[in-house]
């Protein structure tokens, strides 16, 4: 658990460098975007922290999940083109904002509870934000391969890591009903969120200013 | 029991991720067909566009050859008889009347070597590119206010800046079309020309005080030509606007944002190209 646990920090913090690197050729979703690994690196080591000196790491979780899903939803946001979309993303971003907020003090408290109702709500507008997106894209096809877009390796990612946050809900009640083996599950779980970290360190390392332009002009 | 479950947590996150990485292919499959789609069409465009600029570069030739020949016929040809008519006589004459038939023919011959000068200038086709749209329209509104046809007033507004070759080549023969229209059918006695330019706009108005037209002339054939400057400012990325009542003359209006870039004019540059 360990040894996983610290090449996801060494993961973390090597697409946070590639970042910094690269801040200067970055289009702004993607500048968002290394300051979203940064933060995730910061938030990854205080939990771990927490979880060791206070065992209760309930409170960054809950600090975590927000800056997930604001960082995202700033990058679509940018990354939008409809004004209508904009529009409407921006009101979501606003009203998540406040249930957040509202959750954390009332319904799962932030120093009892895991923030589940935040994440489910928070994950399923990103999903639509990523197949938004990727509506987008079909829409005004730019004569670039694929695979070198980097908006095409951010939505993947995200619609990725998105939906397994359900897969994991389910499949954590399900473990712990079954009595199955907890350490193969968590192991499970960080190959994921490294895999997630994989593709957004690819969309951040192919990043074109002048793609990014054009997909999000 | 344990087995049972381990079996139950891979076969479901097995069909979850297989259903993911097929909406990824799809999308890929999907996404490349749009690409070449897309690409035909903008190839499509792009041969729309080179076909209508031809037929504009040929239609401004023709007029500006009909100009020649008009002039050629109406007035040189004519001046240059009268200079023959005048020499023949000079032989006949006394002295004092040699002198003066002499004088008035040098005069002559002046004039029709100011009026063949002007005219070798009207032969260059290349005049848009090489003077751009304001100095060419200007160049013409002294040709039409000395002709004594029509009294042109020509107004620039802003500080003049290049269009592009094609985009002014365009709205030159809109400008061309809607000056003949005017002489052969409105019967005005003014037209006035305004070229504004300002950062994210440009507009080129046309008005004349002629007889007008009613909106139904737009809709038969007499409109065809109108609706031909609608399309073609359509193809520089423009609107045209065609305004006019019965009685109360004719105004055009071309209005263009020169920041926006129309991706087959000026270059050809494919717009979902990225070099």
């Amino acid at each position: 658990m360990i040894i996983g646990l610290t090449i996801y920090y060494v993961l973390l913090l090597l697409i946070f460098a590639l970042g910094i690197a690269r801040f200067k050729k970055l289009a702004i979703p993607y500048k968002i975007l290394s300051f979203y690994v940064g933060t995730t690196l910061l938030l990854e080591l205080l939990s771990y922290i927490c979880a060791r000196k206070y065992q209760n790491n309930l409170p960054v979780e809950h600090i975590s999940s927000y800056s997930e899903f604001i960082f995202n939803a700033l990058i679509f946001y940018v990354l939008l083109k409809s004004a209508l979309i904009k529009k409407i993303a921006k009101i979501s971003i606003a009203a998540i904002t406040v249930f957040f907020i509202i959750n954390s003090i009332w319904l799962q408290p932030f120093l009892h509870s895991f923030p589940s109702n935040a994440i489910i709500v928070s994950e399923i507008t990103l999903v639509i934000f990523s197949l938004l997106v990727f509506k987008q894209m079909l829409q005004y096809p730019l004569q670039v391969n694929i695979t070198s877009q980097s908006v095409f390796w951010y939505n993947t990612a995200i619609l990725f890591y998105s939906t397994t946050v359900f897969l994991n809900f389910g499949l954590t009640n399900y473990v712990i009903k079954h009595h199955l083996n907890n350490a193969t599950y968590y192991n499970c779980r960080v190959i994921l969120n490294m895999i997630f970290y994989i593709l957004l360190g690819i969309a951040i390392f192919i990043e074109d200013k002048k793609i990014t332009a054009h997909n999000a002009e | 029991m344990q087995n049972d479950g381990l079996t139950v947590l891979i076969l479901s996150t097995t069909a979850f991720f297989a259903c993911l990485t097929g909406f990824i292919i799809y999308f890929v499959v999907l996404y490349r067909n749009r690409q070449i789609a897309n690409k035909r069409e903008q190839e499509q465009l792009i041969a729309t566009f080179q076909q209508e600029l031809l037929k504009t570069q040929l239609e401004v030739q023709e007029q500006t050859l009909n100009y020649i020949s008009t002039e050629i016929h109406d007035n040189i040809t004519q001046v240059l008889s009268f200079v023959k008519l005048t020499l023949a006589g000079v032989a006949a004459g006394a002295e004092g009347e040699k002198k003066q038939k002499l004088t008035e023919t040098r005069e002559l011959v002046a004039q029709t070597i100011t009026d063949l000068r002007d005219l070798s200038k009207s032969l260059s086709f290349e005049h848009i590119n090489s003077l751009g749209l304001r100095r060419t329209i200007e160049m013409e509104v002294e040709r039409i206010n000395k002709s004594g046809l029509l009294k042109v007033s020509f107004l620039t507004d802003g500080e003049v800046y290049s269009l592009g070759e094609q985009r002014e080549l365009v709205l030159f023969r809109i400008f061309q079309e809607t000056l003949n229209n005017t002489l052969k059918h409105a019967g005005a006695k003014h037209f006035k020309i305004t070229l504004q330019y300002h950062p994210d706009l440009f507009n080129l108005t046309l008005e004349d005080d002629g007889s007008g037209f009613s909106a139904d002339n737009l809709e038969n054939k007499t409109g065809s030509g109108l609706r031909n400057m609608e399309n073609r400012a359509a193809l520089i990325g423009g609107v045209a606007k065609i305004i006019s009542t019965p009685g109360k003359g004719c105004c055009v209006a071309v209005v263009l944002n020169p920041l926006k870039q129309q991706f087959y004019t000026d270059g050809g540059t494919h717009p979902n190209r990225i070099s």
